[in-house]
């Protein structure tokens, strides 16, 4: 079959040489019929005549034995895909609106679900993928998706006790400085337990990986595991790379020795990324310092990964561990650690999640509205085409011929729309990745699914191909007369295809309606979210970290690092050009999971409910430096103890409504304080400062606590105030940070509106993403509207050439066609609104001081849909106006 | 007498099966052959021979007659060969099967 389909195509090529060939041949024939006849004795002249006229029609000869090579279907193909080309072109408006929609909608959904795919539902790339699980704690007090992570002890715990895994490995992501080639590189480290390359089900591509006596606490040497990445780009992918060395400075808390030397051991495969893309290499636990607290059993830091026993479902294993952690709260029960976990989970919730399926959800929108648009587009072309289809008709093609056209047609838009739609999925996935590495940092980057592009090449191509020539067969079915004769524009089939175009049309305005409003609905939240007052002073505001963790093996008494503390705040102070200075236990406008919301019980109140509130720890100049005003009472002053605190207004509206704020007295537990112990007090209440960000505004209450050199266990933030450029300022604070030892890191240094900014990225992009679509839903409904308009008036030419004879006046004509588009666009409106009213609930949590019943975005939305409904039917209306009475009736 | 349809074929290559022959010799020597009685149009004998030789039957190739004009020549491939008595069977099989329905009707 294939190899006849060659063979005919290779004739093609040689088409040429067949027609001489085949001329010479004929020729050669005729004079030897010619010669013979000379010999049976007529005249040379004669002769030739004679056989000529025996020989017959050459012409048809020829064409007969063209037929008999085959090829002729070929060369018709090559004929039909020329003049399906030509008449696309012909009609280039219709070509272009089919090419774009298409492409849109693939090129769309195709980057959109890879991301999807990619970051969410692809299954790990490791054997049996469904028994590999991560373990996370949800605390109790979790209203919504906070959840911890793992822990040292708990992984100790669980390994012991449980027979339910098959295996069970710890893992941590921490910073390290590694010497490479006499060049320092501050890397991601993954600290890990020995058995985690056996949890997760991966061979070395190299090397080997660790044994279980190289991970334990004081083993001898450091042995290290490369990711290929790290690998290729720092070894070139160098075969002999193990065995070798490379010095490290550890900043990490899990390395007994603050600096030492690694050896290489193996290379682990590629596949390892989804765990955390930016890791450079992997090296055993070994050493933990306040890992192994009890403590710190409550917040986690590292990751579980365990692999379930064959058979073992995950409520079983949940099960399990719930007992194992209760005995244990059972066994250690100190009042200092209360328990805080409620529940465990195996699901890994994904910060994307949300988003990526509510872009879906819009994409697949404009998916359904391309495909709609697509409809009204083939079927008002195959219509106007009738008129054509009946000449050809007439001229002897048949019915499939005539539908071999429209196939070809067809796939010439598909091919071009293909090439266009690839492009762009690859620019959609390289702007989902720009966010992907914003929100979700050690996520490895999307890739293009071809799996996915092609079947959405595949819906296209069904769409296209159904509706092409689904409208041709009806008019097939509704009579060939109608094919034949063309006059009879009004006629039944063009009634119901009529029919079909409104009800399309209809459903296409109230679908890009929603669209409208939803974007109208976050747009309208970003800007009340972009109104809210920071309630304080951000703008010059630089600030910077010093985590303990990093220096605990240096500093390891609380008395050293409350003097470290008050060094870095000194030294911070003679920077040139800064105005002021403050401390914060707890970073500001970040997600940090220990700004959680701590519960308190307010004196002489019911204590049936714990209060909640968020305390941030502050030096006494916070308010000043940070421009916090203050609705009552006074900020803190010298001799201020650690129970004296200042609570925000949001506060007293909350908690404080029906007494006086100042003087309230409360405590952290039932009863307050033990003997002895004085009450946390109020002194002032201040203005509302949102110092999570423009989005916590109706969040958690504030309690401001001072800060004491002591309380600081974790480190602690630090703002410094300056008319200095940031970059300049931060690089002071690094040289500052260097003279004090030159082993302190500066952490998370940056200037606050750039926090802020960071903060809104995602409602940024999701608001922007939305929008759009919207254009686009509003793009597509303009082409969906004007084209139905346009093919209405095609149609009624006769009509309206009877009016304008009758004494219609061109602006009658034009209203009638205005009113008819608007008709059309008014009905869509009404299903849209319903529809809205239904849908926006989805949209619910992103929105910002908006009702999804926002009055003022219906009604803008529907003035914006009603002027591209004018502006879209303006040009058939135009159009209509010009015609010609006289020459409309003329061309019947 | 016109010839039955899809039996030029059959007569071709068993022509063809004596040696090289041009497409005028074809038709002379099927007129020959059957004492005049068989006349094979111009316009069936040329279709006829380009189908054989896509199907890998026969083969052509340039040539002159003995006196010395260019022609196109045909000649049975080893295909063709074997096709000759496929088809000569499969014509027998039908003559018989129409004799008998004549015959006994």
């Amino acid at each position: 079959m294939i190899a006849d389909w060659l063979r005919r195509l290779k004739l093609v090529f040689k088409q040429d040489r067949f027609w001489g060939d085949l001329d010479e041949e004929l020729k050669a024939h005729v004079s030897l019929m010619a010669e013979d006849l000379e010999r049976q004795g007529l005249s040379p002249d004669e002769a030739t005549k004679q056989a000529l006229r025996k020989f017959g029609n050459v012409n048809h000869i020829q064409e007969q034995a063209y037929d008999a090579w085959g090829v002729r279907v070929v060369t018709d193909l090559y004929r039909d895909i020329r003049y399906s080309a030509r008449s696309l072109w012909k009609s280039k408006g219709f070509s272009f609106a089919v090419v774009t929609t298409l492409a849109l909608c693939m090129g769309l959904n195709t980057s959109i679900l890879s991301a999807l795919y990619g970051l969410i539902l692809k299954p790990l790339p490791f054997e049996e993928p469904e028994r590999l699980v991560q373990l996370f704690n949800v605390p109790k007090d979790a209203k919504s998706e906070v959840r911890y992570s793992s822990s040292w002890p708990q992984y100790a715990e669980l390994r012991e006790r449980t027979d339910l895994f098959e295996g069970c490995a710890y893992v941590n992501a921490v910073p390290e400085l590694l010497t490479i080639d006499s060049t320092s590189h501050k890397v991601l480290a993954q600290k890990v337990s020995h058995e985690f390359f056996d949890v997760v089900g991966v061979k070395p591509i190299l090397g080997r990986f660790f044994q279980d006596d190289e991970a334990r606490v004081g083993a001898p040497g450091d042995p290290l595991v490369l990711t290929q990445r790290s690998w290729e780009v720092y070894f070139g992918a160098d075969p002999n790379v193990i065995g070798k060395t490379i010095p490290y400075q550890g900043s990490s808390p899990f390395v007994a020795s603050k600096d030492g030397v690694y050896t290489i051991i193996g290379v682990a495969p590629r596949s390892m990324e989804v765990f955390n893309a930016k890791a450079e290499y992997y090296s055993a636990v070994k050493a933990l310092g306040r890992e192994q607290r009890d403590l710190s059993r409550r917040y986690g830091g590292g990751s579980l990964w365990i692999r379930l026993k064959q058979g073992v479902s995950r409520d079983m294993a949940i099960d399990q561990i719930r007992s194992i952690e209760d005995r244990w709260y059972k066994e250690h029960s100190n009042p200092r650690y209360p328990k805080q976990v409620e529940r465990h989970e195996f699901e890994l919730p994904h910060p994307l999640e949300g988003y990526l399926f509510l872009i879906e959800g819009g994409a697949l929108f404009i998916l359904l509205l391309g495909c709609l648009n697509v409809m009204t587009l083939v079927l008002s072309r195959v219509t106007n085409m009738r008129h054509e289809f009946s000449i050809r008709g007439a001229l002897g093609a048949g019915n499939s011929s005539l539908r071999r056209l429209l196939l070809i047609e067809n796939s010439i838009l598909l091919i071009f729309a293909l090439a266009i739609g690839w492009l762009l999925a690859g620019v959609g996935v390289h702007y989902v990745n720009r966010y992907v590495e914003f929100l979700s940092p050690t996520t490895a980057l999307i890739e293009l699914d071809w799996a996915i592009f092609f079947a959405a090449l595949g819906i296209a191509a069904i769409t296209l191909f159904a509706l092409g020539v689904l409208p041709f067969e009806l008019l097939l079915k509704s009579g060939s007369s109608q094919l034949v004769d063309s006059r009879h524009r009004t006629s039944t089939a063009g009634f119901q295809v009529k029919k079909v175009h409104q009800g399309l049309v209809i459903v296409q305005v109230a679908l890009a309606f929603v669209m409208l409003v939803g974007a109208g609905l976050l747009f309208q939240s970003f800007r009340n979210v972009m109104d809210v007052d920071q309630g304080f002073d951000a703008e010059q505001v630089v600030q910077g970290k010093l985590d303990f963790l990093t220096v605990e093996s240096v500093y390891n008494s609380k008395a050293e690092r409350s003097e470290l503390a008050i060094q870095v705040f000194e030294k911070m102070r003679q920077i040139p050009g800064v105005e002021q200075v403050c401390r914060t236990g707890v970073g500001l406008l970040t997600d940090d999971n220990r700004t959680r919301p701590n519960i308190f019980y307010i004196r002489g109140e019911s204590e049936e409910q714990p209060l909640l509130a968020s305390w941030v720890t502050v030096s006494a100049e916070f308010m000043e430096a940070m421009g916090i005003s203050f609705v009552e009472g006074r900020d803190f002053r010298p001799g201020d103890h650690e129970q004296t605190v200042i609570v925000d207004e949001l506060f007293a509206k909350r908690y404080l409504k029906h007494r006086e704020a100042l003087g309230t007295e409360m405590w952290f537990k039932k009863g307050g304080p033990p003997q002895g112990f004085p009450w946390y007090r109020v002194v002032g209440v201040t203005s509302k400062a949102n110092l999570r960000g423009l989005e916590e505004r109706d969040g958690l209450p504030i309690v401001y606590t001072l800060f004491s050199e002591s309380s600081g266990s974790h480190g602690f933030s630090f703002y410094l105030r300056s008319n200095r450029p940031s970059g300049a300022l931060i690089r002071d604070m690094q040289a500052k940070l260097y003279e004090i030892d030159p082993r302190l890191v500066l952490g998370s240094a940056r200037s606050l509106d750039q926090s802020i900014d960071e903060l809104l990225t995602s409602r940024k992009g999701i608001t922007a993403l939305l929008v759009a679509f919207a254009a686009l839903a509003l793009g597509l409904s303009i082409i969906g509207v004007y084209a139905v308009l346009a093919y209405d008036v095609a149609q009624r030419r006769r009509e309206i050439g009877v009016r304008g004879a009758i004494g219609a006046s061109r602006m009658v004509v034009m209203k009638m066609i205005l009113q008819q588009g608007l008709w059309k666009a008014a009905i869509g409106l009404g299903f849209g609104v319903l529809l809205s009213l239904y849908l926006t609930r989805f949209l619910e949590s992103m929105l910002f001081d908006v009702s999804a019943l926002e009055i003022s975005v219906y009604v803008v939305s529907t003035v914006v849909f009603l002027l591209i409904a004018v502006a879209a039917s303006y040009v058939p209306a135009r159009r209509a106006m010009q015609v010609d009475p006289m020459e409309a009736l003329k061309e019947e | 007498m016109d010839l039955l349809q899809g039996t030029l074929d059959m007569l071709i290559l068993r022509i063809l099966s004596s040696g090289k022959r041009h497409g005028y010799d074809i038709t002379k020597r099927i007129l020959l052959l059957s004492d005049s009685k068989l006349k094979v149009g111009h316009g069936s004998l040329y279709p006829a021979l380009h189908r054989l030789e896509t199907k890998g039957f026969i083969t052509s190739s340039r040539g002159h007659t003995e006196k010395g004009r260019a022609a196109k020549f045909y000649e049975l491939t080893s295909v063709g060969r074997e096709q000759i008595s496929s088809e000569k069977q499969q014509w027998e099989e039908f003559a018989a099967v129409i004799n008998r329905i004549m015959e006994e009707g």
